[in-house]
């Protein structure tokens, strides 16, 4: 990270780094030296809305995915949902099978990648240290028994896309109807021999979280401990659903707003605002305002939503996690790490089960039809949270609008709130050190955002932190990437 | 030895690069003139980018040749890539080839022998055709990893 003061007592974070995608921080300071404001920027640009206007509907599950590396499975399973609202047809039930485990493969490439390569250098390295060795590159160095258990556990998730599609990412194949490829029982019998490591590293990553919230209960309680409303996708009984299900709003306290909600319904729910300083726009829960009625999503959400897990060893850590505040929501930024966790321990349970299923290697993977209505909406929850595509076509089926509200766009108000909280608690004056600034980036990567996804915006991934005095000069400014 | 005692393969060529950015597609291009040759004991690989999971199947291999596009530097350079003190990371969407370098020996206690075949680019706009130079010197790079394969 580079970093810069200037002469208005501007901090510039620059770039944020360890994210998906190019982003930057400004810290304004008050004539005390004191944090006054913060904001998390977002300069990409991408426009993916606006160049498929045009195509073909059912061209788009094979489009989508190329918005994101890391979760292009989302993009392609939310993308063949809408379209199939389009068609007026269901996937048959192998097909929904099929890409539910790549889903789940792409929940766990995801989620791997965010806690051991990214997340975990700043509490198994420390905040303070060198900032060229805080990844995994360190990691590899200090823990390589660690480390590669990390990689080896991203590279199963992988996999799973790998021997349904033949890529491990920006995958084709899901398309209207159900897949365009079957697993065959070779692979199925392959994949099955992951699930004993896969399910062990995910614990160890679990009991050094849990280690490490016991060492540091002050730091993980206070950091961006901000009350929020949340949203996330459950089943039929309030179940953690990531594939398909129904939304659940809840407020602060935990009251359910609204339940069981058909995400075609989104747009009665959720609004958003423009800003002037970020691509990001501002989405509320429409009820209640902009302002009053932001909430977040991702792992985080998703658990303070759900009443319960689908599989047990998941359960069992869902009611420690219940447990932490009562059964009432955590508020605490920083857990987003141990419900990504939690998340990520379901997800293999939820693989294995679906590869136990006898009727996974069927070739009736895919039912047709053709276009029919001229409004499609589908989600699916990405590893990041709620993802929206609302397409609207001509009478020929050629796009007229295309709507893409992504889940790091939904939490991008909690966001900025997360970074003023943390930067107020540790950045005091114009020359903070580094480690500091670090943690003001941590909160960003608590979210694990995805601004390629958000912004629609090519990604490469650098940050800036820019601190700025009273006057609005930049005093300092930090670079990376 | 690979990491499952098996013999170690001969030569792994990479070639990295999107071939729909115009010279980025260099890297792919030269590794299919490679793979049209047929050679004994060489495999041939493309992709747009590499991971860190890609490393225990790099592993597998006696000598691992990248080849990729370059915005600046010679025309054609091909050189061995060393193990670097510190690396910083900023991105897990690149890893560079002193990071794979760096994490053979940290993970697996392995010495890989890497090197590096860059091809200089000068357009990097959408468009599947190489510029003309480039398409040249892509042919000087094929020659010059044909040659190394000898020694």
């Amino acid at each position: 990270m580079d970093s810069q003061v200037n002469k208005d007592n501007t901090i510039l974070i620059s770039p944020v780094t360890r994210i998906e995608g190019h982003a930057k921080i400004t810290i304004d300071l008050g004539p005390d030296g004191k944090v006054k404001d913060a904001k998390f920027h977002v300069n990409e640009f991408r426009g993916f809305e606006k160049f498929c206007e045009g195509r073909y509907f059912t061209e788009m599950p094979s489009i989508t995915p190329r918005i994101c590396g890391i979760c292009p499975v989302s993009h392609s399973v939310s993308s063949a949902k809408a379209c199939e609202m389009i068609m007026g047809i269901k996937p048959t039930y192998t097909g929904d099978l099929v890409r539910r485990l790549i889903h789940l493969g792409q929940m766990i490439s995801s989620h791997a990648l965010s806690f051991f390569h990214l997340s975990s250098p700043d509490f198994i390295l420390g905040w303070d240290s060198d900032p060229s060795l805080r990844n995994i590159i360190g990691i590899a160095q200090q823990s390589p028994e660690l480390a590669l258990k990390g990689i080896r556990l991203r590279k199963f998730g992988q996999e799973i896309s790998e021997r349904i599609t033949g890529k491990k990412i920006h995958i084709m194949g899901i398309v209207p109807g159900g897949m365009g490829s079957a697993l065959t029982e070779e692979n199925r019998k392959a994949l099955l021999g992951w699930i004993a490591e896969a399910t062990e590293t995910t614990q160890i990553g679990i009991d050094l979280i849990k280690k490490y919230h016991d060492q540091n209960k002050e730091m993980v309680n206070t950091f961006a401990t901000i009350p929020t409303l949340y949203m996330g996708t459950v089943g039929p009984e309030g179940e953690l659903e990531l594939y398909d299900g129904k939304l659940r709003f809840i407020d602060e306290n935990g009251k359910i707003l609204q339940d069981q909600i058909d995400p075609k319904h989104y747009l009665d729910f959720i609004a958003e605002r423009s800003i002037d300083w970020s691509y990001l726009k501002y989405p509320y829960y429409k009820p209640y305002g902009y302002g009053k009625g932001f909430y977040r999503v991702g792992p985080l959400a998703r658990l303070n939503v759900a009443s319960k897990m689908k599989t047990p060893k998941a359960q069992k850590e869902f009611l420690n996690f219940k447990a932490m505040n009562s059964g009432k929501p955590v508020h605490g930024t920083f857990f987003y790490h141990y419900t990504r966790l939690i998340e990520m321990l379901g997800s293999i349970e939820e693989a294995e089960h679906i590869l136990k299923d006898h009727k996974i290697t069927s070739t009736d993977v895919c039912s047709q039809g053709k276009h029919n209505v001229n409004e499609g909406i589908g989600s699916s929850e990405a590893p990041r949270g709620t993802l929206f595509h609302h397409y609207k076509t001509d009478n020929s089926g050629k796009l007229t609008s295309v709507n893409l509200l992504i889940a790091t766009g939904q939490n991008n108000p909690a966001m900025n709130q997360s970074v003023l909280e943390v930067a107020k608690q540790y950045i005091q004056g114009k020359n903070p050190k580094e480690g500091a600034l670090n943690r003001v980036e941590a909160a960003i990567r608590c979210y694990d955002p995805c601004l390629s996804c958000s912004t629609h915006a090519i990604g490469s991934m650098p940050m800036i932190i820019e601190i700025k005095d009273h006057t609005g000069e930049i005093v300092h400014v930090l670079k990376r990437g | 030895m690979s990491l499952n005692g098996d013999k170690l393969k001969d030569f792994l060529i990479i070639g990295i690069g999107n071939p729909l950015r115009c010279d980025d597609g260099v890297g792919p291009y030269v590794a299919d003139c490679i793979e049209a040759k047929s050679l004994s004991g060489v495999k041939v690989w493309i992709t747009q980018q590499l991971f860190i999971e890609d490393l225990e199947r790099m592993l597998e291999f006696k000598r691992i040749i990248l080849v990729d596009a370059s915005t600046d530097g010679p025309a054609v350079d091909f050189h061995l890539v060393e193990k670097a003190q510190s690396q910083a990371l900023s991105s897990s969407h690149h890893l560079s080839a002193q990071t794979f370098v760096n994490l053979a020996r940290s993970i697996y206690q392995k010495d890989v022998s890497l090197y590096l075949c860059s091809v200089k680019g000068s357009c990097f706009e959408v468009g599947d055709k190489l510029s003309p130079d480039v398409r040249q010197n892509a042919q000087k790079a094929v020659q010059l990893i044909c040659d190394s394969l000898k020694g």
